[in-house]
């Protein structure tokens, strides 16, 4: 959900709403009464945006809170600030803050939001001056654009610090962080003439230790870099918080983010554990972080809305939908000299508009193939997290790694590219050291090993290192889900399988599933080579258990066994039957995968598909969602055409997908298929 | 609360229709208090209480929702 109407432009609203929403769900184990009042007392100073953050500390005891506010270019909220500043006192924070909001210098172009980060202790007083926070490079950036942007950052720092000190202390960190390293925010700190804090993102596991040399850090290195491999192998992403007053002190902070709510991801229980484990998070505060996030909305039953945003709302354009969000955003742990070690935790509380959005729009103009794929290529090697896997979908126990990184990977691996060797080598890496001896791979660090996550990484590492020492005990772990009928399991009988935390029988999964078989057939030998042929469907498909269609299924079947051509005939026959105009771009690529082996008029069919998917690509490299996996309920032997769908969020999925499906396209166009 | 009737909250939503002609309020009032709409409906002669305001606006947010 997204976008601003203009008659929600301009709408004050207060903060403190956030709070009043806040407050019923958070427990007083983070925020007791009297800090609740205290908070109140200073939001009411803030800018009319309803968009805050608290700093907690984690530790025992620990009341002290900090107050975060972020501004972006949204629902007129610089006009809102520069109209809120009008009357403060002059101060160079506050002259930037107007400057900015008012756009001159085309300043707002260039800064694209920022927060104002204020210590309660400190800011009782209207007028108390925040610490302010800046963006610098772009996530996606090329490093050779960073440059002007690290300029105008450091301009920035100058015009809130004047003297230059800052400044020079930016410059200098820019000048010695390796090429690669990106800045994610700047921040002037309050109450200091100097210091700056530098954030740095998307540094990989097993290289923090570098980076720290080559900026010369003087804190302990071997402990920051055991506690930031950890936090990586934790979470979705860390970024590292440097302290500059003027030189760097030794002093490092890591922010911990994981993208899902602590009800759809089981790893932020995982995460507050292991700060707990070092005696950095009270049990109680724990507990209460994993329960406060919630989204609410104004016309559930009992829901109060506060009485200011409601005149906003009837206001707004009857497209708009008034919503408020709770959050556990982010953790943040500091290390500190002499082995200090602190840990924070960030609750977000904010308004939003919302309508349906728009479309996602090709990019301009529309691609050919070659471009397509090359694109592609672009979007997965920017969407691989820092411990060198992918991510995607989401269930109730989190997003899938494991999985969703072995089909990935081995997308990228087909294309035989010296230039993608080190990437893969370095997923290669991390995918073994998820192997669980005498075991497989899974869905997550958080689920027991299934088949067809073993099938994926089996293939993944076939194809990259097929001397890899986990093989031979993953495929004797694969093929111990055969099953008297002939057919493969995705959870072999002895497995324990749990749903949240709740132990399951879940018969359904342990069944023989034709999806799992077309995957792991060209495993096994042979082995199950009969069974597919025999359950091939008369309309020429394969039925999937996890998956909504068949087009995958099918096309992995085909890939899977020598199927004689009868067999591939029946599949092509199914395949041009297909309507094609709702199938998602993940169906027919595969569907022209099927349809590639077919005859002149069926090739020129697949060519024609894959050439509108080019067309159809996402100016960022991706395709729109669309690989439509089920969650069939655990003791059902088969899925339920009711079953909701959940799509690759990331789009890492499809995308992957299609690339594989086009360079295969590529491959038979060469002649090497 | 209170069960307001059908009239009261069609009244309510008459009421909060027309509050786009209420003067702009500051930044600083109070967050959740159906009070001062009240107190808003009385100056304009229109009797309301705070359930049939909210229940008046809980339809309208989900007539939007319903249609956007």
């Amino acid at each position: 959900m997204s976008g601003a109407s203009t008659q929600s432009e301009g709408a004050a609203l207060s903060p403190v709403g956030c709070l009043a929403l806040l407050w019923p769900g958070c427990d007083p184990a983070l925020v007791d009464p009297a800090a609740r009042q205290r908070i109140e007392q200073v939001v009411t100073g803030f800018a009319p945006v309803p968009r805050i953050a608290l700093e907690l500390r984690l530790a025992d005891g620990d009341r002290r809170i900090d107050l975060h506010q972020r501004i972006t270019q949204a629902h007129g909220e610089r006009a809102l600030l520069a109209a809120h500043l009008a009357d403060a006192s002059d101060d160079p924070l506050r002259n930037f803050l107007i400057d900015w909001a008012e756009d001159a210098d085309g300043l707002a172009g260039a800064i694209e939001q920022i927060f104002l980060e204020w210590d309660v202790a400190d800011a009782p007083r209207k007028s108390s001056t925040p610490a302010v926070f800046l963006p610098v490079d772009l996530r996606r950036d090329a490093a050779s654009a960073r440059g002007l942007r690290r300029a105008l950052a450091c301009d920035l720092i100058d015009r809130i610090q004047p003297g230059g000190t800052g400044r020079r202390a930016v410059e200098a960190l820019c000048d010695t962080l390796p090429l690669g390293g990106s800045i994610s925010h700047v921040g002037a700190m309050s109450g200091r003439a100097a210091g700056v804090r530098i954030n740095l993102r998307a540094i990989r596991r097993g290289t923090l230790g570098a980076v720290l040399e080559a900026i010369g850090w003087p804190g302990e290195i071997a402990p920051a870099v055991a506690w930031f491999d950890r936090l990586v192998a934790a979470s979705d992403r860390v970024t590292v918080a440097l302290d500059l007053d003027p030189a760097l002190l030794p002093r490092i902070g890591f922010e911990v983010f994981l993208d899902a709510p602590p009800e759809q991801e089981p790893r932020w229980a995982l995460l507050l554990d292991m700060l707990l484990d070092a005696g950095l998070c009270a049990p109680d505060k724990r507990a209460a972080l994993l329960a406060v996030s919630r989204t609410l909305l104004p016309e559930a039953q009992g829901q109060v809305w506060p009485a200011q945003w409601l005149l906003a709302a009837v206001a707004s354009a009857p497209t708009m939908l008034p919503w408020f969000e709770a959050q556990l955003s982010h953790v943040k742990l500091t290390l500190g000299p002499q082995g200090s070690a602190q840990a924070k935790a960030y609750v977000s509380a904010q308004h939003h508009w919302s309508r349906k959005s728009a479309p996602l729009a090709p990019a301009e103009p529309p691609r050919s193939r070659g471009e397509a794929i090359e694109a592609a290529v672009g979007f997965l090697l920017a969407a691989r997290r820092q411990d060198d896997l992918w991510d995607d979908f989401r269930l109730v126990n989190g997003s899938s790694d494991e999985w969703v990184s072995a089909f990935v990977g081995l997308a990228l691996a087909r294309l035989e590219r010296p230039a993608l060797a080190a990437v893969l080598d370095q997923t290669r890496r991390a995918i073994e050291a998820r192997w669980r001896p005498g075991s497989g791979w899974s869905y997550n660090a958080v689920s027991p090993a299934d088949a067809d996550s073993t099938a994926w990484a089996l293939k993944f590492l076939n194809a990259v290192a097929p001397q890899s020492g986990c093989i031979d005990g993953a495929r004797a772990f694969l093929a111990s889900h055969r099953l008297a009928d002939g057919g493969i399991a995705t959870y072999a009988p002895s497995t324990p399988i749990r749903i949240g935390a709740v132990a399951v029988a879940a018969p359904g999964w342990r069944g023989s599933h034709d999806c799992v078989a077309a995957n792991a057939a060209p495993l096994l030998d042979g082995a199950l080579d009969g069974y597919l042929r025999e359950r091939q469907q008369p309309e020429g498909c394969w039925h999937a258990m996890w998956w909504k269609t068949e087009a995958f299924a099918t096309a992995l079947a085909l890939d899977s066994f020598g199927a004689d051509a009868a067999v591939t005939q029946r599949a092509i026959g199914w395949a041009r039957a297909q309507g094609l105009s709702t199938a998602s771009p993940f169906d027919r690529a595969w569907l022209a995968a099927i349809l590639m082996r077919g005859d002149k008029d069926d090739c020129a069919s697949a060519a024609a598909m894959l050439d509108l998917l080019a067309a159809e690509q996402r100016d960022d490299g991706s395709w729109v969602a669309g690989a439509p996996m089920l969650f069939p309920a655990p003791d059902s032997a088969g899925r339920d055409p009711g079953d909701a769908v959940l799509l690759d969020i990331r789009r890492s999925f499809t995308t992957a997908a299609v690339l594989t499906v086009m360079n295969q396209a590529a491959q038979r166009d060469r002649g090497g298929a | 609360m209170t069960r307001a009737s059908p009239k009261d909250i069609q009244r309510a939503i008459d009421f909060l229709a027309r509050a786009k002609d209420f003067p702009p309020q500051g930044a600083a009032p109070p967050q959740i208090d159906y009070a001062h709409l009240v107190a808003r409906a009385a100056a304009q002669e229109i009797a309301l209480d705070a359930a049939s305001i909210e229940q008046g606006f809980r339809l309208m947010m989900q007539a939007r929702r319903v249609t956007s």
